[in-house]
């Protein structure tokens, strides 16, 4: 699967933004063209992928975001948006007129939701009329970015909206190379585990399945933890980190956001999706070799690695190489 | 030698005045479709409508599924992709072609998306073409590795083009005197919709046209481009004039030492050699 950026601008500015420095270092206006468009999807469709995700910045934003969509599920794919919800009311209501009556299997929205008490009203407003009019097609995402988060009001969303019963759960990772980002401290591993246990309670309750963006470790929970988050999850459980594979707008593509400057490709030097995943994965598979693997000392002998676990984050590492070279250069 | 299929108007006199001929009827409104159809099907008279409203194409309304009738639809221009996109299952059952003008450097793109859809369609190079957009046109339609509809006129070229004679590709606009003639309501006959409109007509009335195949205006209708030689034109010693045939003669810019639109139809020929596109379609039906 690919992510495909429309835009390279958002409407807000979350602190942990794993975005922001590619939007800061890509031209602001550039969008995806419709000629652009087009060969993403052909090469999609020769890959035999079915499945698209269209990012930003924020995508709807795209003047021909409604068009890109309908034209994606017109080639048959199914689409997968990852928005803010912070959607104008005239935007909204040409979504509802032409969107609403797509079916819910074919197009999803993930909706990516701060806590509201670090959400502007008027963000809140429009995320909350996004999720009245679109329910059935949202899955809330919440970015952990801190040990001490609340999911309460996601709980609260989901009932009160009727949104889809999952929650996808993203760990904030350091953007490399400068990390300026807000994210979650190594040391922190743990306690925000803990602290996601405390909602496991909730998840089963509401029938709510949790799931793993990438990056989590699998160490960080005890194999009492992780038999509840299977049972929460339905059995699905995931450790991974792999290329996400993240096409901008002027088709650069790399493995992910945090390492949005790691080994940036042109898409017309591969041939299929395949090819640019295995590219990458190859490329994180190498820059893992030597040293430290894994963003804990224990990886490098742990009976997980590359079972069920890939060692957290690749981008930690990074961080962690560049640390022990920068001492070692002192 | 086959007999012409004549173009003509909607016009409901003129069709029963042609009743030996195989018609294709310029529709100019969407009601005309299926009268045409009513017209000339039972006698199997009906070779193609063509309609063109002056509307953009995700304007047009489409009265009912036309599923039967080989139906091109023209226009100038795309519109909007969001209002199309609530009649693509319809126009998918219909079946229809659909032909964007070439004066516009976008159609090209759009002409792209269409196809990347399954439609069958085309774009419409008239004199002036907008040649980068063309050839990007024309790599998509050859070497796209994804399943696309026919792009014309590349298709009809790919399928009718032999290494030892000319081609002319107009065929795919109903604009090849070879096998199509243009008549009006005065029974005014020309080699082109141009031409007719033009006002240069070869001949008139029905006994004219019977006999068209002897007539002179027509015989040197048909050898004009021997005119080009003639008179040293640029396209006199081009390599693409047997897919060419001249049509933009004195109209396209130079491009290094080649004419762009040399450059282009060159192109053409290179894609023929290497990949000629897949003959698909109807069997029964042909330009
Ligand atoms: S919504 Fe996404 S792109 Fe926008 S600021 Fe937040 S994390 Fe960044
Ligand atoms: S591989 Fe590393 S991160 Fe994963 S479980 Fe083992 S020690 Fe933990
Ligand atoms: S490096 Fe791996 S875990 Fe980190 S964001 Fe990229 S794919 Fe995800
Ligand atoms: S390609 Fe250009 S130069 Fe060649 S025959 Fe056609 S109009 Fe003339």
């Amino acid at each position: 699967m690919a992510n495909i950026l429309l835009t390279q601008k958002c409407v807000r500015s979350c602190p942990y933004c794993f975005a922001k420095d590619n939007m800061e270092s890509a031209e602001a206006n550039a969008v995806m063209s419709w000629q652009n468009m087009l060969y993403l999807a052909d090469m999609l469709e020769a890959s035999k992928e079915n499945h698209v995700s269209l990012l930003g910045g924020e995508p709807t934003i795209h003047p021909h975001f409604i068009d890109y969509v309908l034209y994606l599920l017109h080639r048959s794919f199914h689409v997968t948006v990852f928005t803010s919800g912070v959607i104008s009311p005239r935007l909204l209501a040409e979504m509802e007129k032409h969107l609403s009556k797509v079916h819910s299997e074919r197009l999803s929205f993930v909706c990516n939701l701060n806590h509201p008490d670090i959400s502007p009203a008027d963000e809140l407003n429009k995320t909350k009329k996004f999720l009245t009019a679109f329910a059935p097609f949202i899955t809330p995402g919440f970015n952990i970015y801190r040990p001490d988060f609340d999911l309460t009001f996601i709980f609260d969303y989901i009932q009160q909206y009727g949104l889809r019963r999952h929650v996808r759960l993203g760990l904030t990772h350091p953007i490399q190379p400068a990390a300026e980002n807000a994210y979650l401290h190594l040391a922190d591993m743990r306690k925000m585990a803990s602290r996601l246990m405390e909602f496991s309670d909730s998840f089963l309750k509401l029938q709510t399945t949790p799931g793993f963006d990438c990056g989590f470790p699998v160490c960080i929970f005890t194999d009492e933890q992780i038999g509840v988050l299977y049972k929460a999850g339905k059995g699905r459980l995931s450790f991974r980190c792999g290329p996400a594979i993240d096409i901008g707008p002027d088709m650069t593509v790399w493995p992910c956001f945090p390492l949005h400057e790691f080994e940036k490709k042109s898409v017309f030097d591969f041939s299929t999706v395949g090819e640019i995943g295995k590219y990458y994965s190859d490329l994180m598979a190498k820059t893992r070799a030597g040293g430290r693997s894994g963003i804990f000392e224990e990886c490098n002998d742990c009976e997980h690695l590359q079972g069920l676990c890939s060692a957290g984050c690749l981008a930690y590492v990074l961080m962690n190489k560049a640390a022990l070279s920068g001492a070692q250069s002192v | 030698m086959t007999p012409h299929i004549l173009v003509a108007p909607y016009n409901e006199k003129l069709m029963g005045q042609l009743r030996q001929w195989k018609m294709v009827i310029l529709a100019s409104g969407e009601s005309q479709v299926g009268s045409a159809n009513n017209h000339l099907r039972q006698d199997n008279r009906l070779h193609a409508v063509v309609l063109r409203t002056g509307k953009a194409l995700s304007a047009i309304e489409y009265e009912e599924p036309w599923e039967n009738i080989p139906l091109f639809i023209y226009a100038d221009e795309f519109g909007s992709f969001r209002d199309l996109s609530s009649k693509v299952d319809f126009l998918r059952k219909m079946g229809a072609r659909f032909f964007l003008s070439g004066e516009k450097a976008e159609n090209y793109q759009w002409v792209q998306m269409l196809a990347s859809m399954g439609f069958n369609c085309g774009v419409h190079l008239g004199k002036k073409a907008h040649w980068e957009a063309a050839s990007d046109l024309l790599h998509y339609s050859f070497y796209s590795p994804a399943k696309h509809g026919q792009v014309e006129p590349f298709n009809y070229i790919s399928g009718n083009f032999s290494v030892d004679s000319s081609i002319n590709y107009a065929a795919v606009y109903f604009d090849d005197p070879s096998r199509y003639l243009h008549i009006n309501e005065n029974l005014e006959i020309a080699a082109s919709s141009q031409e007719l409109n033009d006002g240069i007509f070869l001949a008139k009335g029905i006994e004219e046209l019977k006999t068209i195949s002897s007539n002179k205006a027509y015989e040197t209708r048909l050898n004009a481009w021997r005119g080009l030689f003639l008179r040293n034109s640029e396209c006199s010693g081009c390599e693409s004039w047997r897919v060419c045939l001249g049509k933009h003669e004195g109209l396209s810019d130079k491009n290094g030492s080649k004419m762009e639109c040399q450059a282009f139809y060159l192109q053409i020929l290179e894609a023929i050699m290497q990949k000629p596109l897949p003959v698909e379609g109807k069997p029964e039906w042909r330009f």
